[in-house]
């Protein structure tokens, strides 16, 4: 007998605002505008896709070598290479309004103006269910992780977009800081809705045949398995130490691993460089946890969030 | 556009020290798959390593896909012990291949493992003149040397150590024949691409360029795997490997 038709799991989930049918979306960088994905995965299947990273002007990005695998993981380099916020939204906008989905629009930008600037321009445009605030990208000389690692800076950028939208925004806050909860408390104080984390960590690898590092940018983002234990600490630290959901995100390839971020504390989940491994996993994710929900008697998934935690 | 499919693995043995030739059945994927795309292959059901391997196509026909490798990393090791039977996860077809239409004689320039995609577009093309060029011999025929041969194509060949065909480059062996070319297609090493790339340009030959990098994605979601390519107006941008490519018209990419 098939225990769906007797109970039906509630899987829908509320993002600071963002309502997803599910709780499992995609990061942003790892999925493109959403189009590239679409063949492999209804994007109907997904609470939400946050879009590759967009700036006020275009930006061409790095030079190759881009991407280097390691142990259970891999660094990349892109930066940000977008076609800017004018294009995208002439272009991209279109058939990114289209898809089946809540759609979470990334930005980045070198002051705080331009991230003001672009967060308005896309809530003009329309079709944007909510903004995601990258003020933690390794790979760009300015702005970016500067914004994320200063707990000023990182308030005066979240309190800019806050004051030019009414969209519900999300603060994308960096791993790589000595106390993730500091930084948290400054951007929920200046008005973020929700919390997402962890961006990839800041590493690096050298080609012992060359002795020459591996990425032309030298450094790059750490992201995949290799970090889920961090970003399952911090996600744990940063639900308790603020009141707004947690997007969480850091390695996730299958439906155990979401839900241990969940149990965590995060509201909704974010799969990222698990899409390049299995193009299926979002969808072999939502039907893990609605298993492991039927399995454990739980109606609705909220009751997980924070549960290995909360009394 | 690519899917991702259930290949059941029919033969993989060893042609030459270090090279695979990987024979799969996958009736959708030999029915889809063009000359010049390639398959993004998961080598663990692990996390490591992570990423699947992007492999061109060597053949394909009826229901069998066949990719022709050579061990360089733990990936392709770990696909090497791969046995008949078993099933692996393959994501394709993937990129755009070459483009099979054209005006006069078909010139193909391989040089070293770039010389297995070639068998496949061979296929395809009217009675292709196939200039190919490897370390040795032996490397030359196992990399698809002895197939193109066996389909009773002209070959030209040129070695490093002069023991098949003649001692020197492949590009030298272009140089000679550019003249009867209508268009010319390359795969291998880019030291190679790029001097055909200029005796094409030179000549005013159209000439289609495969190109590898590492990938993650496959489908154009990351862009891990760019190249610096131009418009006509001179204007540069970082084109994908994965989807504007592998191949590219050799006045489009950004030699230097």
């Amino acid at each position: 007998m098939n225990r769906k038709d007797d109970q039906a799991v509630k899987l829908a989930v509320n993002l600071g605002g963002i309502f997803l049918r599910n709780p499992v979306t995609t990061s942003s960088g790892t999925y493109g505008f959403g189009q590239e994905y679409a063949a492999y995965l209804p994007p109907s299947e997904l609470g939400a896709i946050a879009l590759k990273g967009l700036t006020r002007e275009p930006k061409s990005g790095n030079q190759m070598p881009r991407l280097a695998e390691t142990p259970s993981g891999m660094l990349n380099s892109i930066g940000l290479q977008n076609p800017g916020i004018e294009k995208f939204i002439a272009d991209y906008l279109p058939q990114v309004r289209e898809l089946p989905t809540k759609i979470i629009a990334n930005i980045s930008g070198n002051s705080v103006d331009d991230y003001a600037d672009v967060a308005g321009r896309l809530e003009a445009a329309g079709g944007i269910d909510g903004i995601e605030i990258n003020i933690s990208c390794p790979n760009v000389k300015h702005g970016g992780i500067q914004f994320g690692t200063n707990p000023l800076m990182a308030a005066q950028v979240t309190k800019a977009v806050r004051d030019n939208t009414k969209l519900p925004v999300i603060v994308k806050l960096s791993p790589n800081v000595t106390d993730v909860t500091e930084i948290a408390r400054a951007v929920v104080d200046a008005g973020a809705d929700a919390l997402s984390l962890i961006n990839t960590l800041l590493g690096m690898a050298i080609d012992i045949k060359t002795r020459k590092p591996v990425l032309a940018n030298i450094m790059g983002g750490l992201s995949g398995p290799a970090v889920k234990p961090v970003a399952v600490r911090m996600v744990w630290q940063v639900a308790q130490a603020v009141k707004v959901p947690i997007l969480g995100m850091g390695g996730i390839l299958t439906a155990a691993d979401a839900l241990e971020f969940i149990l965590a504390g995060a509201t909704a989940v974010a799969i990222g460089t698990g899409n390049f491994v299995n193009p299926a996993a979002p969808h072999e994710v939502v039907a893990g946890i609605e298993a492991y929900c039927l399995d454990n008697g739980i109606k609705d998934v909220n009751e997980l969030i924070g549960a290995a935690w909360r009394r | 556009m690519g899917r991702l499919l259930k290949a059941t693995v029919l033969a993989n043995d060893q042609v030459l020290s270090g090279i695979y030739k990987l024979v799969l059945a996958q009736e959708w994927l030999a029915g889809e798959a063009k000359p010049g795309q390639f398959l993004n292959i998961r080598v663990s059901g692990a996390s490591a390593p992570l990423l699947r391997r992007p492999l061109s196509i060597h053949y394909a026909t009826g229901n069998q896909v066949e990719v022709l490798f050579q061990v360089v990393g733990e990936g392709t090791k770990l696909l090497s012990q791969v046995k008949p039977g078993e099933v692996l996860d393959v994501q394709g077809p993937l990129g755009n291949g070459f483009e099979l239409n054209g005006k006069g004689p078909a010139i193909l320039v391989g040089g070293g493992m770039g010389i297995a995609p070639l068998v496949f577009l061979a296929a395809r093309l009217r009675e292709p003149i196939c200039l190919l060029g490897s370390r040795n011999g032996q490397l030359l025929s196992s990399s698809g040397g002895a197939r193109l041969q066996e389909m009773g194509l002209e070959l030209q060949i040129a070695t490093d150590d002069g023991s098949l065909g003649r001692k020197g480059l492949v590009t030298e062996l272009l140089e000679q024949t550019i003249d009867k070319a209508g268009r010319i297609y390359t795969c291998g090493p880019k030291v190679m691409l790029r001097e055909v790339a200029r005796l094409a340009i030179e000549h005013n030959i159209p000439c289609q360029v495969s190109l590898e990098e590492h990938m993650a994605c496959g489908v154009g979601a990351c862009l891990g795997c760019v190249c610096q390519t131009k418009t006509v107006q001179g204007d540069k941008r970082h084109s994908r490997v994965c989807t504007d490519g592998p191949v590219f018209e050799a006045r489009e990419v950004v030699w230097e």
